[in-house]
């Protein structure tokens, strides 16, 4: 049996899931005497279960892809999540065999896609120069459309600001629906996801304090996008960013890479504020270079997002960065088998004084940043007042936002552990934390 | 800042016809406000409320809080090895059988494991029965009884960890500070190691403690009851409270030598006489005419509970045959166990002598009267699984096995029998449910809920060792999983 490769655990291989029903279905999937065939030959395994048909999975452990033959549109659907979660519960059931008909298919034509890949990112290398007057033609198009839309947003606001929040909140949603279409129409989305955004801050409990600040968070990007020729050409790339404008993968890809070794944090999914797909959000983190990297994924109507990255293991991978005046938001342009590395050698920020003198300067460098990844090492959480804390080693604390504070807390045992979580300016939404060797997602 | 901060949200909450000019702001700021084009404008609330919640974000102070001291290190408990995490990891599982789980960590506590931390708060929250309660005392460690002090909810568990050789001033200020749950698990533990202790200090706070808290502690008395207990027992016959009266004498009623059960045995013989013939015995009932105050003091007098239908007088007889002792009755009247049960259905006062003469038998755990009991048709409203369940382990195997081999009754059995308590069922008694369960099975799908719930019972106290010997086919596979994995428990915690 493989001892190269690090071992997934049943909850990592969950991790995969994407969503709670295809976690439950895979479970029980996974069972001794489920499948027909079990088999491996590292880095793939395989297998044949019976289900409404005979379907036949397959999972490469090094680039965590999946396969299966059944007709659902989840990615991975319940019988690749189940294969990989046999494979995490109890490796010794799978038979070690050569892969052969279509289990080679599939080795084949990936083969065949990732060459094809590789071709594909050289030529965009030399194919800079295409057509370069009709992309400014159209560009100058756009540009015309959102300042366009840009106009009749200022006027909306204003009207807004003249009868207040109070007022606004008593306006039925189709007005705030309205001006986000026409915003989509002028080719702003970036703006018609934040007009959406103020009207559902309209509609919580806490209206009179988020309200405010998602108004505020409109008349910043405009504001900025107004001033973009004063700007670093990061932060104009921010501030179009956020109005809307998309830059090509391949052009991302295009940029240097960077090297390193990157631990995966846990992955957050959420419906996008327009209504019409989901996102994925996946952090990781170098550790030589000890930067953060965003991976940012869509889906749309019947689509699956992709896979995540297993938290705790390393991916060793070249990064591209899209431009920003603080770079997060990354691509990975390839990548090596995943590896199990410690995680105690993985540090950050040891004082909280210190996190949040690094927010100040990542705010003066771009005043548009919302969330910043937080690196804590040496801190204790604690409950306090009913509300969950991390506390560093000269007592300051911040709070935070965790699914199950109590098995953080039973993890620290009150000594000092590492954390990984989004920070948005008031509160700390934990993803990971680790003790030693242990880690908790 | 702030208070510039909530003029803002003034501000934009009103609009601006409605809005007072700003002031306050932070001084690096002022310069780059007095920019602003018309100061009380759309625009300029806007750009203000964009500057001032960067601003605001960028000066973000920590707050400062008191630490919390760590748990103590581990010292006696020893951690999982990589198998038994995985069983345990396995176990935790939401679909994972209950009862299973149940027996993984008795299997722990045996071998003086503790739980992985992770595990934790999920066996914590769902620990709400004593039994699991006291189960997880023995696992959680120095880092369970920590994290158990940081949350009110899982107070319980001092009492289920705070060590039994503590100082006394320990003890006496853990009782006064602790709930009543926690309190209770510390005298449940203490009474089984040190009974003597236990009812010393329940003797010293008996006068604080209120009359439903001494009933509660004095029933915890019942493990390890003795005779020298007898009495201070006795001493509580005169307590103000009827509800500790009771359970004195429910406690004097288990202690075969006791000055109680003597004067119920008198007043017995006096209410029951034999009539012996060549041919037969006959019993003569002569219930009490009149209710003494020695016989109140004694518990003679009124009960509630199972007494509605039955008359003032029969009840005392109940309660005399219950007090003087199934043992008694029989040495007393000379007859078997079956002949006495026959003879007291030909009285008059049949369901009241059958109901003493039930729960003086199941006190006593004696065999003889809880099998006839069992087995003869009676007239008396006490569950056949409480008897079976008072029965010596070999005994009630020995029972239960004859009723599944009753063809007359089988499906009458399965009701018997469906909530008969937990016990380590032997190899024979196993292998005889094995036997009846595809007779049992064929009673149709009104007995199958029961049949199944037997059939989980074999699946966790069922004699796991067969699966190495019966063939396959003989073992039904739910209860062949379960027996497979009881198995593998006890292979991966004895690795280590």
């Amino acid at each position: 049996m493989d001892t190269t490769r690090p071992r997934l655990t049943p909850e990592q291989a969950l991790q995969f899931a994407p969503d709670a029903s295809a976690a439950q279905n895979a479970q029980k999937l996974a069972k001794p005497g489920q499948w027909q065939i079990l088999r491996c030959q590292p880095p793939v395994i395989w297998g044949e279960i019976q289900g409404s048909a005979l379907y036949k999975a397959a999972f490469d452990l090094d680039t965590l892809e999946f396969k299966c033959s059944c007709p659902s549109r989840k990615q991975p659907c319940k019988h690749g999540l189940a294969l990989v979660l046999s494979w995490a519960q109890s490796a010794e059931r799978f038979e070690e065999a050569e892969p052969g008909g279509w289990v080679s298919e599939w080795l084949a034509k990936r083969q065949a896609a990732a060459e094809k890949k590789s071709a594909k990112l050289s030529e965009a290398d030399n194919a800079m120069s295409v057509d370069e007057a009709a992309q400014a033609k159209r560009l100058a198009a756009r540009e015309k459309k959102v300042q366009g839309g840009i106009h009749e947003l200022q006027l909306w606001l204003d009207d807004l600001m003249r009868g207040g929040l109070a007022h606004a909140r008593t306006l039925s949603g189709s007005h705030f629906d309205h001006m986000s279409s026409r915003l989509v129409d002028a080719q702003a989305p970036g703006l018609a996801v934040t007009v959406q955004e103020l009207a559902s801050s309209l509609r919580i409990p806490q209206w009179q304090k988020r309200a405010p600040h998602a108004l505020g968070r409109i008349a910043l990007i405009l504001e900025t996008y107004q001033r973009q020729a004063q700007l670093s050409p990061g932060l104009q790339a921010d501030a179009r960013a956020l109005v809307g404008w998309q830059m090509a993968q391949e052009d991302v890809l295009a940029s240097p890479p960077l090297a390193d070794d990157w631990l995966a944090m846990s992955h957050r999914d959420g419906n996008l504020e327009t209504g019409n797909g989901r996102y994925r959000r996946q952090w990781l983190w170098g550790r030589q270079s000890k930067r953060a990297a965003l991976l940012l994924s869509f889906a749309f109507g019947s689509q699956s997002l992709s896979p995540p990255y297993p938290a705790g293991l390393t991916l060793p991978a070249r990064l591209c960065w899209y431009p920003s005046a603080t770079p997060y938001r990354a691509l990975v342009r390839d990548a090596d088998p995943v590896q199990k590395q410690a995680l105690s050698p993985v540090t950050g920020f040891h004082l909280l004084t210190e996190a949040l003198e690094a927010q100040a300067t990542q705010l003066a460098l771009n005043p548009l940043l919302t969330t910043l990844p937080w690196l804590l090492s040496e801190v204790t959480p604690l409950l306090s007042h009913q509300d969950w804390y991390i506390r560093d080693r000269e007592g300051q604390a911040v709070p935070v936002d965790i699914n199950d504070g109590w098995a953080l807390l039973a993890l620290s045992g009150g000594e000092p552990l590492t954390v990984f979580g989004e920070w948005n300016g008031q509160r700390l939404q934990l993803l990971n934390a680790w003790r030693d060797e242990e880690l908790l997602t | 800042m702030s208070s510039v901060w909530q003029q803002l949200e003034v501000s934009a909450l009103l609009g601006t016809g409605k809005s007072s000019p700003l002031s306050g702001w932070p001084a690096p700021l002022v310069p780059l406000m007095s920019t602003l084009p018309e100061p009380n404008s759309s625009r300029a609330l806007l750009v203000q409320l964009a500057i001032s919640a960067v601003w605001q974000r960028a000066g973000m102070q920590p707050v400062a809080l008191a630490a919390v001291a760590p748990a103590l290190p581990e010292d006696t408990l020893r951690p999982l090895n990589p198998s038994a995490r995985k069983l345990l990891c396995d176990a935790m599982d939401r679909d994972y059988p209950k009862d299973l789980r149940f027996i993984l960590l008795q299997n722990m506590a045996g071998k003086g494991f503790r739980v992985d931390a992770r595990h934790l708060p999920a066996l914590l929250k769902d620990a709400t029965d004593t039994s699991m309660r006291l189960l997880l005392g023995q696992i959680v460690g120095q880092r369970g009884a920590w994290l158990a002090r940081q949350n009110p909810d899982w107070q319980w568990l001092i009492g289920a960890t705070l060590p039994l050789n503590t100082e006394s001033t320990a003890i006496r200020t853990f009782w006064q500070e602790a709930s009543n749950p926690a309190r209770e698990l510390f005298f449940t533990r203490w009474r089984q190691h040190n009974p003597a202790a236990a009812l010393t200090f329940l003797q010293l706070l008996w006068p604080e403690e209120s009359a439903s808290q001494r009933s509660l502690w004095l029933g915890l008395c019942r493990p390890q009851l003795s005779d020298n207990e007898a009495p201070w027992l006795e001493s509580l016959l005169d307590d103000r409270s009827k509800q500790v009266r009771d359970t004195a004498i429910a406690l004097l009623a288990r202690l075969e030598t006791s000055p109680w059960r003597q004067r119920m045995q008198a007043y017995a013989k006096a209410c029951i006489t034999v009539t012996t013939t060549p041919t037969l015995s006959i019993l003569e009932i002569t219930p009490p005419h009149t209710q003494t105050p020695e016989m109140i003091r004694d518990g003679l007098d009124q009960l509630t509970g199972q007494t509605q239908g039955l008359g003032e007088k029969a009840m005392w007889l109940r309660n005399l045959v219950a007090g003087a002792g199934g043992h008694w009755l029989l040495s007393h009247t000379g007859l078997s166990a079956e002949d006495l049960i026959a003879s007291l259905q030909k009285t008059d006062w049949e369901e009241a002598l059958l109901w003493g003469l039930s729960k003086a038998a199941i006190a006593e755990h004696c065999d003889p009267l809880l099998l006839a009991l069992a087995s003869s048709p009676r007239n008396v409203n006490v569950s056949t699984h409480a008897w079976l369940n008072a029965m010596t382990t070999p005994v009630r195997e020995q029972a239960i096995q004859r009723m599944w081999q009753d063809p007359h009754k089988p499906a009458a059995c399965l009701s018997d029998t469906q909530d008969i308590e937990y016990w380590a069922w032997s190899e024979a008694f196993s292998r005889s449910l094995l036997d009846a369960l595809p007779q049992l099975k064929a009673l149709g799908n009104r007995h199958s809920h029961t049949v199944s719930l037997l059939q989980h019972k074999l699946a966790m106290h069922g004699h796991a060792e067969l699966l190495t010997t019966l063939p396959s086919h003989a073992i039904p596979p739910d209860v062949a999983d379960i027996w497979q994995r009881r198995l593998h428990i006890r292979t991966v915690l004895d690795e280590a």
